[in-house]
């Protein structure tokens, strides 16, 4: 039995882009930071995938497709905004990182480092990484896409997702570490 | 594989993004390395901290009805067609967090086991082939596109694989196409297919790699050359057709299997 082929625009709507709705909000409130802009981001991708619905040639694409179009919106709606400066590039970050060799004396506590981080903490730290490195998170660990898919959002080559996811999960340990250090505090002198 | 390595894996092994061969080494390794095994477990707690918090996160209510309002209000003829670039056809089903959990677990357990138990004429390409195969046929979950209509699965694989797929044509009692999914055979690009019939599952790989195939004597049927292999109680049988290589795999017999390949290659059985 094959799948149904809706051809009204809205109907394809509610059918396809719907179902994504939350997986799109999650994305874009630690993509945007702040839940306001979060809304206006959804619903503004939301608006152009209504627009362009009928090139969307294949449903089973479809998350993939919407996500394209999220991250456009976004980086359209970021450089348009003077006060949220310009999207940092990736070549601005590359140098100045740590190599691979380095990671190895990255501390992995037998004291579980997370234990003392929470949910907004986690979310705050992934809103303050590079573009690059925060929207290959998003892509892989909230709306758990695979490397070929995230490759093709993005459009870089496989590598070059591999190393922003691997190069931003280390950025985002270092800054979930100043948090579960606070928090250790906290516990203490409680 | 040394600490080192695991470095280099360790987010493509917890991302269930690493073959069969290479989930092998890395849990091989982890079995004996204490240190290891910690890094995996703060990993994976990273991750889990990262989903667990996303979830907590549903689109508001109002929010859903202002982007309904506001398309109802668009009428079709004036959409605009300003998102040409959108045309987008990479694969965009993916299971969700838990899916994808269970099926890295299962990976992690089914290539220890077929790592202690791996006889010694077993290829492995061989062993790669029935983990997988284990792994997807289990439930649907696992595949990409759900569907039993041929066409819209030769269309969907079509459009994300660098070579043409031709499926069998299903002429025996009973059986039915299940699904498919992108995968990998020998770290070159593959198309998975899943099959059922009468309650059996089978696996069909199609890949353009040349792997050696050749673990015993080729056993040659209406003139076709098929290769069979054994593991875990199931059977495997590889054959070649117009510069493809295509392996099925099931727990239904080596005879079934090549009936299976006939319908491949010629669209008929014996």
């Amino acid at each position: 039995m094959g799948r149904e082929t809706v051809e009204d625009p809205h109907k394809r709507f509610e059918a396809y882009v719907l179902p994504y709705l939350d997986v799109l909000y999650r994305a874009a409130v630690r993509l945007a930071g702040q839940k306001a802009d979060a809304e206006d981001l959804v619903q503004e991708s939301c608006l152009r995938a209504f627009g362009a619905i009928d090139q969307l040639r294949n449903v089973e694409s479809c998350k993939a497709w919407l996500f394209k179009i999220l991250r456009s919106t976004y980086i359209r709606q970021w450089r348009e905004d003077p006060y949220r400066g310009r999207v940092v590039g990736v070549e601005d970050l590359e140098s100045t990182l740590t190599d691979m060799a380095e990671v190895l004396q990255d501390p992995y506590e037998s004291d579980p480092l997370y234990v003392h981080v929470v949910g907004v903490e986690v979310r705050k730290a992934i809103s303050t990484l590079p573009l690059p490195y925060r929207e290959a998170i998003v892509l892989a660990d909230v709306a758990r896409f695979t490397y070929r898919e995230m490759a093709r959002i993005l459009e870089v080559p496989l590598g070059t997702v591999m190393s922003r996811l691997y190069r931003g999960r280390r950025m985002l340990r270092a800054a979930l570490g100043d948090y579960a250090y606070e928090g250790r505090l906290k516990q203490r002198s409680s | 594989m040394i600490c080192k390595e695991l470095t280099r894996f360790i987010d493509a092994f917890l991302d269930d993004e690493l073959s069969v061969i290479e989930n092998l080494r890395v849990q091989a390794h982890l079995v004996f390395c204490g240190n290891c095994r910690e890094i995996v477990k703060s990993e994976v707690r990273l991750r889990s901290l990262i989903a667990e918090d996303a979830l907590q996160d549903s689109v508001p209510e109002h929010l859903r009805r202002k982007i309904l309002q506001q398309i109802g209000e668009q009428p079709a003829r004036e959409r605009t067609r300003m998102l040409g670039v959108f045309t987008f056809r990479a694969p965009g089903f993916f299971s969700g967090l838990l899916a994808g959990a269970a099926t890295l677990g299962m990976i992690l357990v089914l290539a220890t086991y077929l790592f202690k138990s791996l006889p010694g004429d077993v290829s492995p390409l061989g062993a790669e082939i029935v983990a997988k195969h284990q792994i997807y046929s289990r439930g649907e979950q696992s595949l990409q596109v759900r569907s039993s209509d041929s066409s819209e699965v030769a269309s969907w694989l079509r459009e994300r694989l660098d070579f043409p797929v031709r499926l069998p044509p299903l002429a025996r009692p009973g059986e039915r196409l299940v699904g498919a999914r992108l995968s990998s055979i020998a770290d070159g690009q593959a198309a998975y297919l899943l099959y059922e019939r009468a309650g059996r599952r089978i696996s069909l790989y199609v890949f353009k790699a040349a792997p050696s195939l050749a673990s015993e004597s080729p056993k040659w049927v209406a003139g076709v050359r098929f290769f069979t292999s054994a593991l875990q109680g199931y059977s495997v049988v590889w054959w070649e057709d117009q510069e493809r290589y295509y392996a099925a795999v099931s727990n239904s017999g080596i005879n079934d299997l090549i009936e299976f390949g006939l319908l491949c290659v010629k669209g008929t059985t014996f």
